[in-house]
């Protein structure tokens, strides 16, 4: 089910009233409000699909059953038995992404099997979301083991009811709907201490607005506009195309994804928080960075910071020394990439934002850090090269294979027409994300503007246009780019 | 609360205000998807004396959009006529007494299911915007400034040529190519929906219209298509493309007429019906 849909309004409208029905402010408030949301969350999950619950069960159940050994261990302090549970349950995790995500990859790289086998593998999609509840799952299981995640776990150590309840509440976690599909990725230790009774009149509404007003206008009016036009960068349309036409095409692009991602977590943040849940925020401007670097702090912070505490930290991260360190940027950014897709096109997206880091990271390592006093020429020198080198790159989330980035750069070689409807769109909507980027600017270096500015009559205007523009502007429905991965 | 309802209540002044600039239509958008969407709705109700099915070729002929209240025009940017007939059958958009089906993309489109625009147009917000004009497709903000923008105006008189209706000549020396599964299916798809507006009492007419060059294998598609169709329900077939003649036409592109030639056009084709009619 999309966000964008029809039928999640109405099962959003039925779940919010059951949600926050009168006997929820009762003595099991908590327990029928998490029970609500989970059976809210399997309806959003089976609605396109049904099959598709069956593996998500297989996760919530291995997972939790994991959980809560690992506690029971933990308690008793039994640290061997423990680290063998943890093993298992990554392994369970990694199996799951591995059969149901990397077959067709690694099936493709196998001789021996029927090229039949190999094409029927290859056709079948992977479930939707796996990405996504796998490093949830693998986020409790750590979390849990690494005592930072207790309260809620206590539940666990006794038998029975309370250990039912431990379990409602690890598939609340793995399978409430905001984040189910394509994140934001909140970790155990940031969600499980939230798990409580919520009240109506805790809802911060000028955040659920601002949240759901601005996710849905980036999502259905700037990306899905701008997706009708940016299909014509594959086949057969590409060749149909003038130069200039690809490479504004190719900024369109830039920015629909960006719009279709910081729309679809923002309007996450913002449903998470109607049911009285905080999740982090997922994007901070990234397209204000002016080194690689500073783009992973601001793209995807929440699958930045699961890569960084659950892979970067655990393999030496920049403990070990420096030529350890650049391969373990490598290392976590080529599996980051393949994260993204069974398929070499991630894997060479994610080793080259890799390569870019660790030449970074080798050019200014004497620079000091949160160096304020670098020329104004340097950020702009900086921007406009990150900004190219995230735009270039992502031709791999794009086109269906290496060899089509091959003919998009032949094609901008040959002369060819230049159509309006593509510049007009790409001007028009994608100007939408320059000028929220100028509010970030402003936000971060005028911040005195910024605060008259934040809450004030002029920013809720602001907010009616994007409302009106949602219902009069939204562009060809679209799937969520990310709900691929 | 109410900085918001301010912002949006003023949009929708400015849009109104735009819209009734625009006489309360726009033609072509940026949006294929909405430019057709936005043909559908118009058309739609009350029923047109002349609809015409298709493409974008189609699409370009002026109808009730550009002030000819008698036609509809259900050209289907990126699409084939199989969109319009399908909402024609399904009562979406009301029975025409005559339906032009352009011939030249007949070969495209969908064989499975239904396409997107197809299932927008029996969707609640299509209804929606057919009775709230401000919510209509051809009232999109975007819309109204590629317009603006494009000021591409319309010919309201046009030039008829003289044609006759036309025997379909399938090439003999292309009989090596062959339908494939999916064009049969297609085939059939046509077959199906034509019995159904025929069963309506519409009259029909399948018309090739002047655009782009084809391929061998297109062009025996396109005539081996019609001359089934024809076989199985006895309709005009109008060759515009051979009989006008090219160099009195104007194209924007390699494919699609300028605003004058587009409603010689269909000058053209109400002096065919016309002459139908008086026989």
């Amino acid at each position: 089910m999309l966000f964008n849909s029809w039928e999640f309004l109405c099962l959003l409208l039925v779940t919010l009233v059951l949600y926050y029905a009168p006997w929820s402010a009762g003595r099991h408030g908590k327990a029928w409000q998490v029970m609500v949301a989970l059976i809210a969350s399997v309806v959003f999950y089976g609605w396109e699909d049904p099959k598709l619950l069956g593996l998500l069960a297989v996760s919530c159940v291995g997972n939790s059953v994991a959980t809560a050994r690992i506690i029971l261990y933990k308690v008793r302090g039994d640290e061997t038995r423990v680290r063998h549970w943890v093993k298992l349950a990554v392994i369970l995790n990694l199996l799951l992404l591995g059969v149901f995500k990397y077959a067709p990859f690694f099936a493709g790289m196998m001789p021996f099997l029927p090229a039949e086998w190999v094409k029927a593998i290859q056709e079948t999609a992977p479930p939707i979301g796996i990405s996504f509840y796998t490093f949830h799952g693998i986020s409790m299981i750590v979390d849990v083991a690494r005592g930072e995640v207790t309260r809620e776990s206590d539940a666990m150590l006794s038998r029975g009811t309370r250990f039912a309840k431990g379990v409602r509440d690890i598939g609340f976690y793995l399978l409430f709907f905001p984040q189910l599909v394509a994140g934001p990725i909140v970790k155990a230790k940031q969600f499980w201490p939230q798990i409580a009774a919520k009240r109506w009149s805790d809802i911060p509404w000028i955040h659920v607005i601002r949240s759901l007003i601005l996710g849905f206008f980036l999502k259905m009016v700037v990306a899905d506009n701008l997706a009708e036009q940016t299909l014509g960068l594959t086949k057969p349309w590409l060749n149909v195309l003038g130069p200039l036409d690809l490479i504004l095409l190719l900024y369109g692009y830039s920015m629909q994804i960006f719009a279709d991602f910081a729309g679809y977590s923002l309007i996450a943040i913002g449903l998470a928080a109607l049911f009285g849940y905080e999740f982090p925020i997922n994007f901070n401007f990234p397209y204000l960075s002016t080194s690689i670097t500073e783009f992973w702090r601001r793209w995807h912070m929440s699958l930045s910071a699961w890569l960084r505490d659950y892979l970067y930290i655990p393999l030496g991260g920049n403990r070990k020394g420096e030529m350890r360190t650049y391969l373990n940027l490598f290392l976590v950014m080529f599996l980051g990439g393949l994260w993204h897709g069974a398929e070499w096109k991630f894997a060479l997206w994610g080793s080259l934002h890799g390569v870019f880091l660790g030449i970074e990271r080798f050019c200014f390592r004497n620079q000091k850090k949160n160096d304020q006093a670098r020329p104004a020429w340097r950020s702009v020198l900086g921007w406009i090269y990150t900004f190219h080198a995230v735009t270039i790159l992502w031709l791999t989330f794009l086109m269906p294979d290496l060899n089509q980035i091959a003919y998009y750069f032949r094609e901008l070689l040959v002369p060819g027409r230049f159509l309006g409807p593509t510049v007009f769109t790409t001007i028009v909507f994608g100007s939408a994300v320059v000028v929220y980027h100028a509010l970030g600017w402003i936000r971060e270096n005028r911040k005195e503007t910024f605060a008259r500015f934040r809450g004030s009559f002029s920013e809720a205007v602001i907010y009616g246009v994007l409302l009106f523009l949602i219902l009069t502007n939204s562009g060809p429905p679209q799937g969520f780019i990310y709900f691929q991965f | 609360m109410i900085g918001i309802g301010i912002g949006f209540a003023v949009c929708i002044g400015l849009q109104s205000l735009a819209y009734f600039g625009f006489n309360w239509k726009t033609g072509k958008g940026e949006s294929n998807y909405f430019s057709t969407l936005g043909r559908f709705q118009v058309a739609a109700h009350p029923a047109a004396r002349v609809a015409l099915a298709g493409s974008s070729i189609s699409g370009r002929i002026p109808g009730r959009e550009a002030g000819f209240h008698d036609i509809a025009n259900l050209g289907a940017d990126g699409g084939a006529a199989i969109d319009a007939i399908t909402l024609i059958t399904r009562g979406k958009i009301e029975t025409p007494e005559w339906l032009i089906i352009e011939a030249n993309t007949m070969h495209g489109g969908v064989t499975e299911g239904e396409s997107t625009l197809v299932k927008a147009a029996q969707g609640a917000w299509f209804s929606v915007g057919g009775k709230l004009p401000l919510l209509g497709h051809t009232a999109r903000p975007s819309a109204m400034l590629y317009a603006a923008l494009l000021r591409r105006p319309v010919a309201l008189t046009g030039e008829d040529f003289p044609v006759t209706p036309d025997r379909v000549g399938i090439p003999q020396n292309k009989n090596a190519f062959r339908f494939t599964d999916d064009e049969k299916k297609r085939l059939r798809q046509y077959e199906r929906e034509l019995g159904v507006l025929q069963g309506k009492g519409c009259k029909l007419i399948i018309a090739t219209f002047p655009a782009g060059d084809m391929t061998e294998r297109e062009d025996w598609l396109m005539r081996k298509s019609i001359a089934e169709l024809v076989h199985r329900y006895p309709m005009t077939y109008l060759d515009l493309k051979q009989q006008i003649p090219r160099d009195r036409l104007l194209f924007t592109d390699s494919v699609h007429l300028a605003p004058k030639s587009a409603t010689d056009v269909l000058a053209t084709i109400k002096a065919a019906i016309r002459r139908i009619e008086s026989k």
